[in-house]
C-alpha cells in the first residue's frame, strides 16, 4: 500500500517521566494505524505522559488528529512538541488550540 | 446473497470434471519414459542372457573336450600292449578292457582288430559283439582306415537302427603288425538325457550332434524332445577326436535369475504406478488450485456484496431525499472511501425546521465501522430533535457535547451547523472542529467563518460560539467533510485551497447538482482514500410566508 515518499517513521524513547514518540514523514489514513500501534505500545508499557515530537512531520491530516485525541481520551497526558506550521493550522482549524498542549 | 454465491461457487467446482491438460501431459511423458526404460531394461536383460548363454556353451564345450582323454587313454594303453608284443599279449588287452565293458562301465563292447585285415573281423571281443561286425564291409574298412589316418582317437557314429552306438577306434604304430582297439558306447534309444539338476548346466536345454550340422540323424543326445532348439540359442563346434561335435544350448529359464528377467516388467510396473500417481497428484493439485480460485472468487464476490451492503447501510443513514423547500435548491453526494470493509461516519442533513428556517448540517464521526455509523445516526437524529425545538447552532452543539464522550464512545465528531432564514437570508453558523463551509456566489467564493470550537466529544461541557452573516439570493452554501479535499502528500490547508479554487472555477454552475458534480469530479480522483460527503444548498428566492 505504501508508496515511496509517502511513508511514516516512528521511534519511541523514554525521557524522564514521559515517553517521547518521534514521528517523521506523513500521517494520513494509510499510515495512522502505525502511529496508533506505537501509542498503544507506549500505553501498554505504563506511560501516562506522551510527548509527540512532530518536528519532522511533513504532512498530517485528520487521521493524525484522531490518533492524538483518542490517546488523550485514554487518560494519558499529551504534549505536542514542535509541530510544523501546517499541523498548528490543522489544530486551529479543528478547534483544538485550547484543548491540546503544544510546546515549542 | 451468500446463498446465491455458494451455489454459484459449487456449480463452478462441479463444472470441472475433465482432467487438466497438464495431468494428461504428465501421464503421457511418464508413460513414454516408462516404456523407454522398460525397453532399455529388456534389451539389457537380453544382452545379458546372450552373454551368459555364450559363457555356458563355452564351459560345456570345455567339459566335452576334457572328456576325450578319459576315453582315449585306456583304449590307447590296451592297443599299445598288443602292438608292442606283435599280437602276442592279447590277455593284457582283455584284462585292461574288461572293467570298462562290465555292467556300469562306459562301453558295451571292446574288440581288437587287425588293421591290414579288416574283413576278418575282430581277433578278440570283450563284452558283447560290436555292432560294427554287422555293418557293411565298406563301413568296417572306413572305421579302421580312419583309425590309421587319425592322429589319435577316431570317432564313428553307428546311429541308424534301434540300437544307436558311438564307436571309438585307436591304433598306434608301436609294432610290426598294426592293431586297432575299438570300443562301442550305447546311446539311449531315444537319445534323451537330462542334465543332473545339481550340475552347472541345470537350467539349460542342450543337443549334441556328431559332426558340424544340427541334423536329426546325427543327434547323439538331447535334453528335450524337439532337439532343433528354438528361441534364444547358442552353439559351438567342439573338436572331438578326428571329428567334431556340435553343441547347441538354449536356456530353459532365465540365466540371470528371475529378478533380472522380471526387471523390464518391474520397471514397467513401477514406472506405470509412479506415472499414474504423479498424474493423479498433479491433477489433484490443479483441482485444489481451481477450488482455491473458486473460493477466492467467492470471497471476492462476498466481499463485494458485504461492501455494497455496508454502503447501502451507510446511505440509509443519510437522507434518502433532501426536503423540498420553497426558495431552496439542494443537492448532495456521498462517496464511499476506497478503504476496505468498513462503514464511514460522514453525514450531511437538511432539516426544514419550519417554513422559514432550515438547518444545514455536515458532520464526520472519527474512525470507521458500525460503532462510528451508529454514533453518526445518534448525532444526526439528536440535531434534528434540538433543531425542532428551535435551538440555534451553538446551543445545539452545547447539548450535543453532553451526548458524546470520546472516553466512553471511543469516537468524536466534527460538525458544522448553519441555520438559514429563508426570509432575510441570515445564516447563523457554529463549527465544532469541522472544515469551514463555503459561500458561493457568481462573484466569488468565501468562507463562512466562525470561531471553531473543539470537536464534539473531546471536551466535556465545551461551549461554542456562533456568528451570523447575511447572504444574497442566489448564494450557495457548500458543506462537506474533509475526505473531499484531503490528499496524500499535501497539507490540509493546501487541500482546502485546492478545493476552494475548484469551487471558484465552477461557481457559475446554473444548478447546485451540476456544481457538486463538477467539484466532485475535479476533487475525487483515483487517489481518494477516505469517505467524503458534500451538500450544497442554494437560496433561490426569499420565502413569502413568515413563521
Amino acid at each position: 500500500m505504501d508508496e515511496p515518499g509517502h511513508d511514516l517513521g516512528v521511534s519511541t524513547t523514554v525521557e524522564d517521566d514521559a515517553t517521547v514518540i518521534a514521528v517523521w514523514g506523513e500521517i494520513d489514513l494509510d499510515t495512522a494505524p502505525r502511529l496508533r500501534d506505537a501509542v498503544d505500545d507506549a500505553i501498554a508499557n505504563g506511560s501516562t505522559r506522551l510527548v509527540f515530537d512532530l518536528s519532522r512531520v511533513d504532512f498530517m491530516d485528520s487521521s493524525g488528529i484522531s490518533v492524538i485525541l483518542e490517546t488523550r481520551s485514554s487518560g494519558t497526558d499529551i504534549v505536542l512538541r514542535n509541530p510544523p506550521h501546517s499541523v498548528l493550522r490543522l489544530i486551529e482549524a479543528t478547534g483544538l488550540t485550547d484543548v491540546l498542549q503544544v510546546e515549542p | 446473497v451468500a446463498e446465491i454465491d455458494d451455489s454459484r461457487a459449487s456449480s463452478r467446482l462441479a463444472g470441472r470434471r475433465l482432467p487438466h491438460g497438464t495431468s494428461i501431459a504428465v501421464l503421457l511423458v511418464g508413460a513414454a519414459l516408462t516404456v523407454s526404460l522398460a525397453v532399455v531394461a529388456a534389451s539389457a536383460h537380453d544382452d545379458n542372457e546372450d552373454r551368459l548363454l555364450g559363457q555356458r556353451v563355452s564351459e560345456a564345450a570345455a567339459v566335452l573336450t576334457a572328456s576325450l582323454p578319459s576315453i582315449e587313454t585306456p583304449v590307447a594303453s590296451a592297443v599299445a600292449v598288443v602292438e608292442v608284443t606283435d599280437g602276442a599279449d592279447q590277455d593284457s588287452f582283455r584284462r585292461l578292457m574288461q572293467p570298462l565293458v562290465e555292467q556300469g562301465g562306459p562301453y558295451v563292447s571292446a574288440s581288437l582288430w587287425r588293421v591290414d585285415r579288416p574283413l576278418d573281423g575282430p581277433e578278440l571281443v570283450v563284452g558283447t559283439e560290436p555292432k560294427l561286425v554287422s555293418q557293411p564291409d565298406a563301413v568296417v574298412r572306413e572305421v579302421l582306415g580312419r583309425a590309421v589316418a587319425a592322429d589319435g582317437l577316431s570317432v564313428t557314429g553307428l546311429l541308424d537302427g534301434p540300437d544307436p552306438r558311438l564307436g571309438y577306434a585307436y591304433t598306434t604304430a608301436a609294432g610290426s603288425i598294426r592293431y586297432a582297439a575299438y570300443v562301442e558306447q550305447v546311446l539311449a534309444p531315444d537319445r534323451r538325457s537330462a542334465p543332473d539338476p545339481d550340475s552347472p548346466f541345470a537350467g539349460l536345454d542342450f543337443a549334441i550332434y556328431l559332426g558340424r550340422r544340427a541334423v536329426e540323424p546325427a543327434l547323439l543326445s538331447a535334453s528335450v524332445d524337439d532337439p532343433i532348439l528354438s528361441g534364444r540359442r547358442a552353439d559351438e563346434v567342439v573338436p572331438f577326436g578326428d571329428t567334431s561335435l556340435l553343441l547347441v544350448m538354449s536356456p530353459s529359464g532365465d540365466l540371470g535369475g528371475r529378478t533380472m528377467a522380471a526387471l523390464p516388467w518391474l520397471v514397467a510396473l513401477v514406472g506405470g504406478i509412479t506415472t499414474i500417481g504423479a498424474a493423479l497428484l498433479v491433477e489433484r493439485l490443479l483441482r485444489r488450485r481451481d477450488q482455491a480460485q473458486a473460493l477466492s472468487d467467492e470471497n471476492a464476490s462476498l466481499y463485494a456484496a458485504q461492501r455494497s451492503l455496508l454502503q447501502r447501510l451507510q446511505r440509509s443513514l443519510l437522507p434518502n431525499r433532501l426536503p423540498e423547500v420553497e426558495g431552496l435548491e439542494s443537492a448532495a453526494t456521498y462517496l464511499p472511501g476506497a478503504a476496505g470493509l468498513d462503514i464511514g461516519g460522514d453525514w450531511y442533513d437538511v432539516i426544514d425546521v419550519d417554513a422559514r428556517h432550515v438547518l444545514v448540517v455536515a458532520g464526520d464521526v472519527s474512525g470507521r465501522g458500525i460503532p462510528a455509523a451508529s454514533l453518526m445516526a445518534t448525532l444526526r437524529s439528536s440535531i434534528r430533535a434540538f433543531a425542532s425545538e428551535g435551538r440555534q447552532p451553538a446551543e445545539i452543539f452545547d447539548r450535543l457535547t453532553r451526548l458524546v464522550d470520546i472516553e466512553r464512545d471511543g469516537h468524536f465528531a466534527t460538525v458544522v451547523c448553519a441555520a438559514l432564514d429563508l426570509v432575510t437570508g441570515d445564516v447563523t453558523v457554529a463549527n465544532a472542529g469541522h472544515p469551514s463551509p463555503l459561500l458561493v456566489t457568481p462573484k466569488g467564493v468565501s468562507l463562512l467563518e466562525v470561531p471553531v470550537g473543539p470537536p464534539i466529544g473531546v471536551v466535556a461541557k465545551a461551549t461554542y460560539e456562533q456568528s451570523a452573516v447575511r447572504i444574497e439570493v442566489g448564494t450557495t452554501l457548500l458543506v462537506f467533510t474533509d475526505g473531499l479535499f484531503e490528499r496524500r502528500g499535501e497539507t490540509v490547508d493546501e487541500g482546502f485551497d485546492r478545493l476552494r479554487s475548484t469551487v471558484h472555477s465552477e461557481r457559475g454552475s446554473s444548478a447546485v447538482g451540476a456544481l457538486i458534480e463538477a467539484v466532485v469530479a475535479e476533487q475525487i480522483g483515483h487517489t481518494q482514500h477516505d469517505d467524503a460527503a458534500i451538500l450544497g444548498v442554494r437560496w433561490t428566492s426569499p420565502a413569502t410566508t413568515s413563521a
